[in-house]
């Protein structure tokens, strides 16, 4: 899959799992793993901008005498969601357009 | 090599990972790089307690090549390029500036540049009619005296001498301001030369 494309769709997924419930970095690594092949390198970046961009927080947690850090959704990230699936319905639409197109040049 | 390199990886423990870490990511802010380390030493320590050992968890992160790639590729330009920017921050201005200014500086600078060419072309023209006017001086009084020489010989003499006289005056005429016409032109050509002097000695002195 594209590099780009794939970073933004994990991006979605990330803020997916924490509408759930508040998360850490190893575990949103095992059930992102679940849909899409995911790394800690690419984990990492993604969650700093998601930081960034005001649609996570992040807090630590003391866990077996070390800090674990937990990600938890904000309404930004919420609204984040919501404009994806809107405008995943657009993509859909161009997805359809171009797979007629290819059978049709398949025929 | 390649496989001496990924075996090394695959022996590393958590401290020598995250030296490494911390080696590749040197020349970034201290925050950046702290943040990172706590975030892999954290990644780290969650496998191991998955059960894996410590060289385990190392290797399913992943080379670090591609750990330190992700992390520069992500960062803002911002901030890798903070250094440079500080150290340019006037110059950098100034571009800015003058880009930004650019439809209102450059009218106004050709304009300037009009004005100034076309005072220093009336300059000119100036001198060129004062001349002119002075060497018509010279002409009618030359062409007065042959006349008024002719008008003695043909018709009334006294308006003949009449006319000589007014030739003489001409001619006096020429020949007093026909001095100061030619200082007045020599200057104007030094003034010239000066500012054109000013201009391009002070650029060569410059670039040198």
């Amino acid at each position: 899959m594209d590099i780009q494309l794939k970073r933004g769709l994990i991006e979605i997924c990330v803020l997916k799992v924490l509408t759930v419930s508040d998360s850490y970095g190893y575990q949103l690594i095992k059930d992102i793993s679940k849909c899409i092949e995911i790394s800690e390198s690419t984990l990492y970046p993604i969650l700093k901008r998601l930081e960034a961009g005001g649609l996570l927080t992040v807090y630590s947690v003391e866990h077996n005498g070390r800090l674990r850090k937990y990600y938890r959704i904000t309404d930004g990230g919420r609204k984040r969601i919501d404009d994806f699936i809107s405008q995943w319905k657009e993509v859909m639409n161009v997805y359809d357009f171009i797979r007629k197109g290819a059978d049709d040049d398949k025929v | 090599m390649f496989t001496i390199l990924s075996e090394r990886v695959l022996m590393m423990t958590k401290s020598e990972f995250i030296n490494t870490l911390i080696q590749r990511l040197s020349g970034l802010d201290e925050s950046e790089i702290t943040k990172a380390v706590a975030f892999y030493s954290e990644m780290i320590d969650d496998r191991v307690e998955d059960s894996m050992t410590e060289e385990e968890a190392v290797e399913s992160l992943g080379s670090i090549d591609s750990i330190v790639n992700e992390i520069f590729e992500q960062l803002p330009l911002s901030a890798v390029i903070k250094q440079k920017v500080k150290k340019n921050q006037n110059n950098t201005l100034w571009i800015i500036l003058s880009i930004v200014g650019f439809p209102v500086w450059f009218p106004l600078s050709v304009a300037l540049l009009v004005i100034v060419f076309s005072l220093y072309i009336s300059i000119w023209a100036i001198i060129i009619s004062l001349f002119a006017a002075v060497v018509s001086f010279i002409v009618a009084g030359v062409c007065s005296i042959g006349a008024g020489i002719a008008f003695c010989v043909i018709k009334t003499p006294a308006v003949g001498a009449a006319i000589i006289g007014v030739g003489f005056m001409l001619t006096g005429l020429f020949i007093l301001l026909i001095k100061p016409m030619i200082a007045l032109c020599k200057q104007t050509g030094r003034f010239t030369g000066f500012v054109c002097r000013k201009l391009f000695g002070s650029r060569k002195g410059k670039a040198l």
